[in-house]
């Protein structure tokens, strides 16, 4: 990621851009001018809306705080 | 957030930049027509270029850089011609594809005229208005959107330029949810201050909002609290056109509000409010409202604040105080941002079709499609619910020199 981005405020905002750093769907990198990386929040989800300008690949990362999951009961 | 070479490609206009490119793909208004009426030319900056628009002897409209390249004298102050202009230094004359085809104190046999030659751009008028194409040959066809074309319409332009980069006004565009609080509680807070505690339709609560890529640009939809699912906000809603222009009602059939925000430069926009009401047939239309009204918008008092007691002028200030060039790599954008997030991958996206040889969204080439635009567009809008004279006087259009016999026009007639 581009180091400029890391000064957001919001603590540990910034920790989940590595996760968008390259496109998901082409392995190349998001982080070129012409492809877009948008880092918004969902409650306490920090989520990167990308655009890759390679492949077109157009979706959301998601860095969650925790993962939540169902227990089975036995 | 963004990251801040990003930020560069959504915000720089000038030629060579991506975003220039992909802008230089559309006509782009640069002047009204009455503009040119009592003089012979304008000066003219769109996407960093200096420009000069003139009218020739014989009536035709040019549009060709302002510096003379004989030794940079500015053909703002040119001589009209039968065929170009004239720089008014030592008389080098200019075509309208800017080729210069005199040298008057050459020698005769002399070929360096043929060797001189400065960018010069198509022009078309439409509505009113004056537009230019400054990409590559061939150009697309001027869009033919309703406003522009619809008949027996009284026509008032408002303008300024604002110290601003256009991707800002833009995203507020995108931005259904700022109504709610700017021209809704703001407003209202504004009103109580002046001893006035009137409630406005704009701070109705927003349940949810949707944005729609469409042929021409974005429809974006709102359904305010207390609104059933098919009132016409959220089942029809207004879009942007992209690039550049925000459409959206004035209340009622046959009005039409254009805003365009047309980049000057990277840190300055030209923003036209126009505006066309019909009046129905049979309507007799008072002589102050037959000829388009071309008129300034303040936006400053003289004490330089902000003038935040009208629509317009609360967009502006938000817009001014976020910086000249807004900074995408510190902010903190929301659920409520996702509109302005699908604009910034538009563009993206538009400028990666032009590099790929392919022409923008909303580019026409048919005839058959530009008969005339109908744009989707609400009619029974719950902002517009206080009626036409409420409206129109918290809108820029209070400062529309014709705005009274406008009102007193449609208090009569009605608004259909
Ligand atoms: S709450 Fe949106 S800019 Fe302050
Ligand atoms: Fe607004
Ligand atoms: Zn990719």
């Amino acid at each position: 990621m581009n180091p400029d981005a890391q000064k957001s405020s919001l603590n540990g905002a910034r920790q989940g851009a590595g996760a968008a750093a390259w496109c998901p769907a082409c392995g190349r990198p998001l982080t070129d001018k012409q492809s877009l990386v948008v880092e918004y929040w969902r409650a306490d989800e920090v989520i990167y809306d990308c655009y890759c300008s390679k492949c077109e690949w157009n979706g959301e990362i998601v860095v969650g705080p925790r993962v939540v999951i169902a227990e089975y009961a036995d | 957030m963004i990251s801040e070479e990003q930020n560069r490609t959504l915000t720089q206009v000038g030629p060579g930049t991506p975003m220039g490119n992909l802008l230089r793909r559309y006509w782009i208004p640069i002047a009204a027509e009455v503009e040119l009426e009592r003089r012979w030319t304008k000066k003219v900056r769109v996407l960093g270029e200096d420009l000069v628009l003139y009218r020739d002897r014989s009536g035709k409209l040019g549009l060709i850089a302002e510096r003379c390249p004989h030794r940079g004298a500015s053909l703002a102050y040119g001589i009209p011609e039968e065929g170009g202009i004239r720089c008014p230094y030592h008389g080098w004359c200019f075509n309208h594809r800017g080729e210069c085809t005199e040298q008057p104190n050459e020698p005769a046999d002399s070929h360096f005229a043929t060797k001189i030659h400065v960018s010069g751009y198509p022009v078309q008028c439409l509505g009113g208005l004056i537009f230019a194409y400054m990409g590559p040959d061939p150009a697309p066809l001027l869009p033919r959107l309703d406003a522009f074309v619809v008949k027996d319409a009284i026509r008032v332009v408002g303008q300024t330029v604002l110290p601003v980069n256009f991707m800002q006004i833009m995203e507020n565009s995108l931005d259904p949810v700022h109504t709610e609080w700017l021209h809704g509680h703001y407003h209202e807070f504004l009103n109580q201050e002046m001893g006035n505690p009137v409630r406005v339709a704009f701070s109705r609560h927003h349940v949810k909002t949707a944005f729609d890529v469409f042929e021409y640009g974005i429809v974006k939809r709102r359904l305010l609290e207390g609104q059933s699912e098919d009132s016409d906000d959220w089942r029809i809603g207004h879009p942007v056109i992209f690039p550049f222009t925000l459409a959206v009602g004035s209340g009622g059939l046959g009005t039409y509000a254009l805003q365009m925000r047309i980049p000057i430069d990277d840190t300055h926009t030209w923003h036209v409010w126009y505006n066309a009401y019909v009046p129905g047939e049979g309507v007799e239309v008072p002589p102050s409202l037959k000829k388009l009204c071309l008129y300034e918008v303040p936006w400053k008092d003289e004490s330089g604040e902000f003038i935040t007691d009208y629509i317009d002028g609360q967009d502006i200030m938000t817009w001014v105080t976020q910086g000249s060039i807004a900074d995408r790599t510190d902010e903190h954008l929301g659920t409520t941002d996702k509109g302005i997030i699908l604009l910034r991958k538009l563009f993206m996206e538009q400028i990666r079709r032009v590099e790929a040889g392919e022409d923008p969204l909303g580019t026409i080439r048919d005839p058959s499609k530009n008969d005339c635009i109908v744009l989707p567009l609400e009619r029974k809008k719950h902002h517009f619910s206080e009626g036409f004279e409420s409206v129109t006087m918290r809108f820029q259009t209070r400062f529309c020199p014709v705005v009274r016999d406008l009102i007193e026009l449609f208090d009569s007639v009605g608004v259909r």
